[in-house]
């Protein structure tokens, strides 16, 4: 056989090939389907569009062992409900604020902990997530304006894990971020404006389920920067800073800047709860994180109440010992979630039982009307 | 560089085309190109260590040229010995090939070999050559072993002398090194050690082309893990015209193919079970330690043998043929022919360069099991500096002697079963108690110390059964067992996936099937293959 013939075989079996493998990644393993962000440039932060699909499939590792929906709301969020703005609600709205972690990722939409939130309020509370993957501080800031601005909310909840102060510092060009020099915080607006454009790689790899495959089952760009997913997880959270005198002090420098404009940006009347920590799994109690130390000791400085996580996770171990996390992945699977909402609902329930009277969060035959 | 990497996956074919690209009556230049490319491949770990086998390969070049003024052989030596050789004929028998090698390395070896040699070229070296001929020979040997014994067993040798002195209650203020061990030096001095010593015995003749000689030491597919090839096979393919044949491309594939299913399903699935067991090995039961040999059984003869089918996979895509390394070792009837099977290119070595140097078989009894045993201890140690490989390679010895003293180790040379789909009753009672008795062995091998393995088999002895929880391992045991399956169905091919002659819509499938089957089973974690320690 001559080369020519030699180069048609391989080119018509690598078309078979690529057949069979976008039926198998379609039916059998199915590849992991995320959805398309892009970027609100008035506000400055990257949601979820809206104007394309909205439902689709999250599967982890190379036989998509895990597989959970997602589904994307009305207005660009993971989330099983749309929001409505503030003359089509009925009941105060707690707004909650994260990264991936609090957003619901790998899980089913009703194990969103936003919803998780609401059933242990009692459904007195409305509770809208607006939590997005590698999202720290510095964007929710910028999300929260949004949010102030469309849905004008009752309560702004922030969940912080250890690191996202320092976090906000660490600069990226298709994220907000913050620059800090000399007690000094200025804001670094995203550079990189297109994102939500699908350009034609991203279409292709939003319509090879095969590319989908490598990329997010197999994480072959993570693989071909030689990072193992544990350090994905330390680039995240920046767990990895060693926390000296020069690094507290940026910590403490972004935490005041954080907070300040907060409470001027989101109105004195406004409930403002910064929840800090992370989930734990040992039997000896934790020690808290510097990042925790100083939201502790900064936010009631400005009127914020906070919610320490971290110890509640610890309790939850002891008595279960049980994992919150997933085993191939970071990410805190549906029992992590719902310790969470647990916890933030035992620290939520007095704030809200003396800012809400009439909504009774632990009484759930009181008034349930809208205090105007 | 790791054939498992998504590095060596943009290497290869960036190589492969530009390789082809400069044209096939290039030769010169493709080598230079293939020392290149082979040098990059191996800087990807560190590059520092280029330097040793740089040095490796220029001692032995000049030593080889050394050897060759002292005898007056004509400058294209290297050529002539090529064509005289006529290695076509490997290329469509590589095992016959290899025999016919093994035989002609065989007994008349020395001196018949020499007075051969130098009678062909009308020349019979004097005293004063033959003396200069061992000097350079020397000079290789130290250089070489030189650098495997300074980075592989120096701290090995230090420790074990400073225990033995402490245990003569002395203490001694022994000097400390602890040197990275680079990755795959077992390898390349080996191969390069055999051109010397045969230029040095007049097997052959060395060559004057120093590209075609240092891509010969460092030629990238089988550098760091073998197989250790013969200046007699390799060489000569370097100064060849070579050219894309399809076989050797669709053969070549089917190679690579299947040594990453052994490598990326079977062995790495294998590896972390493997690892698990050995590492609890005091608090799990027997049959969970016999659970885990078993599959490092299986892991190290997935992990070695696929590393060397794509080695030679590849080398083929590039018109090169490496001898065989692997011939299906669990499906061996006696432990004699398992070592005729497993790492064929190491046993051949250490048959034709520590064993019949000795004396072979052709001296007294009680002199042919010392030899037996020194060459199999010195090949444990081979595989590295622990007492563990050391006990690997006595117990093997110890096997293979009651075979030689009844003169029955070379009863069993054909394909088991042959012509038959399954064993009769006896012979697959053989190969049961080859495989067990290899099992007995892989325990030292694998254990961390002598006392580890011995705790081990102890646990297996006394504490068989805790009525643990088996169902874990049914995976790596249920993919061990399709491995076997499938092998045995084609034992009497080179490999399990030589397919060539199926119709082409079986074949096709097979392929389909074995893509899948690494793309939704592989470890893709880059886990090390365990060869390169060695």
């Amino acid at each position: 056989m001559n080369l020519g013939k030699l180069t048609v075989r391989i080119i018509a079996f690598m078309a078979g090939f690529l057949v069979l493998a976008e039926i198998l990644l379609r039916t059998v393993v199915p590849a992991c389907d995320v959805p398309p962000m892009e970027l609100n440039t008035e506000y400055g932060f990257l949601n979820y569009r809206t104007d394309g699909q909205r439902s689709g499939l999250f599967t982890q590792g190379q036989r998509a062992f895990h597989r959970s929906r997602w589904e994307v709301n009305n207005d660009g969020w993971i989330f099983p409900e749309d929001y409505h703005p503030p003359d089509a609600r009925h009941r105060p709205l707690i707004a909650m604020f994260g990264s991936s972690y609090i957003e619901g990722l790998w899980v089913e939409p009703d194990e969103n902990p936003g919803i998780r939130l609401r059933e242990n309020l009692n459904q007195r509370f409305l509770v809208y997530n607006f939590s997005i993957t590698n999202s720290v501080p510095s964007e929710h800031l910028q999300e929260a304006r949004y949010v102030r601005d469309t849905y004008a909310p009752e309560v702004y909840l922030f969940i912080l894990q250890p690191g996202y102060l320092i976090g906000c510092t660490d600069l990226d060009p298709e994220r907000t971020r913050f620059a800090v020099e000399d007690d000094t915080v200025r804001v670094v607006r995203p550079t990189v404006l297109q994102r939500g454009g699908l350009d034609g790689v991203k279409q292709l790899i939003r319509k090879s389920a095969l590319l989908r495959y490598l990329l997010w089952n197999l994480r072959l760009a993570a693989a071909l920067q030689g990072i193992a997913v544990e350090d994905q997880v330390d680039a995240i959270t920046v767990r990895n800073t060693v926390y000296d005198d020069s690094t507290e002090a940026v910590a403490e420098t972004v935490a005041q800047y954080l907070c300040r404009q907060m409470r001027e940006r989101l109105g004195d009347n406004a409930v403002i709860v910064i929840a800090h920590g992370d989930i734990y799994h040992d039997t000896a109690p934790p020690a808290m994180h510097p990042e925790e130390a100083i939201l502790e000791r900064v936010a009631p400085e400005f009127g914020i109440d906070t919610i320490p996580l971290t110890d509640g996770f610890y309790r939850k171990y002891l008595s279960d010992r049980r994992s919150f996390k997933f085993d191939y992945d970071m990410h805190w699977n549906a029992y992590g979630l719902q310790t969470l909402a647990d916890i933030l609902a035992d620290g939520m329930i007095p704030i809200l039982e003396t800012g809400f009277p009439r909504h009774p969060v632990g009484n759930p035959d009181g008034d349930s009307t809208v205090q105007q | 560089m790791l054939f498992n990497s998504l590095t060596f996956l943009v290497f290869l074919p960036i190589v492969f085309l530009l390789y082809w690209g400069l044209g096939r009556r290039r030769v010169r230049a493709q080598n230079a190109f293939l020392l290149v490319a082979s040098y990059v491949f191996y800087g990807w770990w560190d590059w520092r260590f280029l330097s040793l086998i740089f040095l490796s390969s220029l001692v032995d070049y000049l030593a080889g040229m050394g050897m060759a003024r002292g005898d007056g052989v004509s400058s294209d030596g290297a050529s002539a010995f090529a064509s005289k050789h006529g290695h076509d004929e490997n290329r469509d028998d590589p095992s016959g090939g290899e025999s016919r090698l093994a035989s002609k390395h065989g007994h008349d070896s020395g001196d018949a070999g020499a007075s051969a040699f130098a009678s062909k070229h009308g020349h019979v070296p004097g005293h004063e050559q033959n003396g200069r001929r061992r000097v350079l020979l020397i000079v290789s040997l130290v250089v070489n072993l030189g650098i495997l014994l300074t980075f592989k067993y120096f701290g090995f040798f230090i420790d074990s002398f400073g225990e033995l002195l402490n245990a003569f209650g002395l203490q001694a203020n022994l000097p400390s090194l602890r040197l990275i061990l680079p990755v795959g030096v077992s390898f390349y001095t080996f191969q390069t050690l055999s051109y010397t010593i045969d230029i040095y015995r007049r097997k052959i003749e060395p060559t004057r082309d120093p590209v075609a000689f240092f891509a010969f030491v460092s030629f990238f597919p089988q550098l760091v893990a073998g197989p250790i090839e013969r200046a007699s096979n390799l060489l000569p393919q370097f100064q060849r015209q070579r050219s894309v044949r399809h076989d050797d491309l669709s053969e070549g594939f089917r190679q690579i193919l299947w040594g990453f299913l052994k490598k990326v399903v079977v062995a790495d699935t294998a590896a972390g079970y493997v690892n698990d067991i050995f590492a609890s090995s005091a608090t799990v039961d027997g049959l969970t330690l016999f659970i885990g040999t078993f599959l490092f059984a299986i892991q190290i003869y997935g992990d070695f043998s696929g590393y060397s089918d794509i080695a030679i996979g590849t080398a083929r895509l590039f018109g090169f043929r490496l001898m065989r390394n692997f011939a299906y070792p669990y499906f061996s009837r006696d432990i004699a022919e398992f070592w005729r099977r497993w790492h064929i290119s190491l046993s051949t070595w250490f048959r034709d360069y520590v064993y019949i140097p000795m004396g072979g078989s052709y001296v007294p009894k009680g002199q042919r099991i010392f030899n037996i045993m020194v060459t199999f201890t010195v090949s444990g140690l081979w595989h590295g500096a622990n007492w563990t490989f050391l006990v690997w390679g006595f117990l093997n010895g110890a096997y293979y002697i009651p075979l030689m003293l009844r003169d029955k180790h070379k009863q069993y040379t054909a394909i088991p079963a042959e012509g038959r789909l399954l064993p009769a009753f006896g012979e697959a009672w053989r190969m049961a108690v080859t495989f067990l008795i290899t099992l007995l062995a892989w325990v030292f091998f694998r254990a961390d110390s002598i006392g580890h393995a011995f705790q081990i088999l102890t646990q297996m002895a006394t504490q068989p059964y805790f009525g643990m929880e088996y169902g874990v391992y049914l995976t790596p045991v249920l993919m061990a067992v399709l491995l076997l399956a499938v092998e045995w169905l084609q034992r009497d091919k080179e490999f399990a996936l030589q397919i060539g002659a199926w119709v082409w819509p079986v074949r096709w499938a097979a392929y389909y099937a074995v893509l899948f089957i690494i793309l939704f089973f592989g470890e893709f974690g880059e886990r090390e293959f365990i060869y390169f320690q060695f």
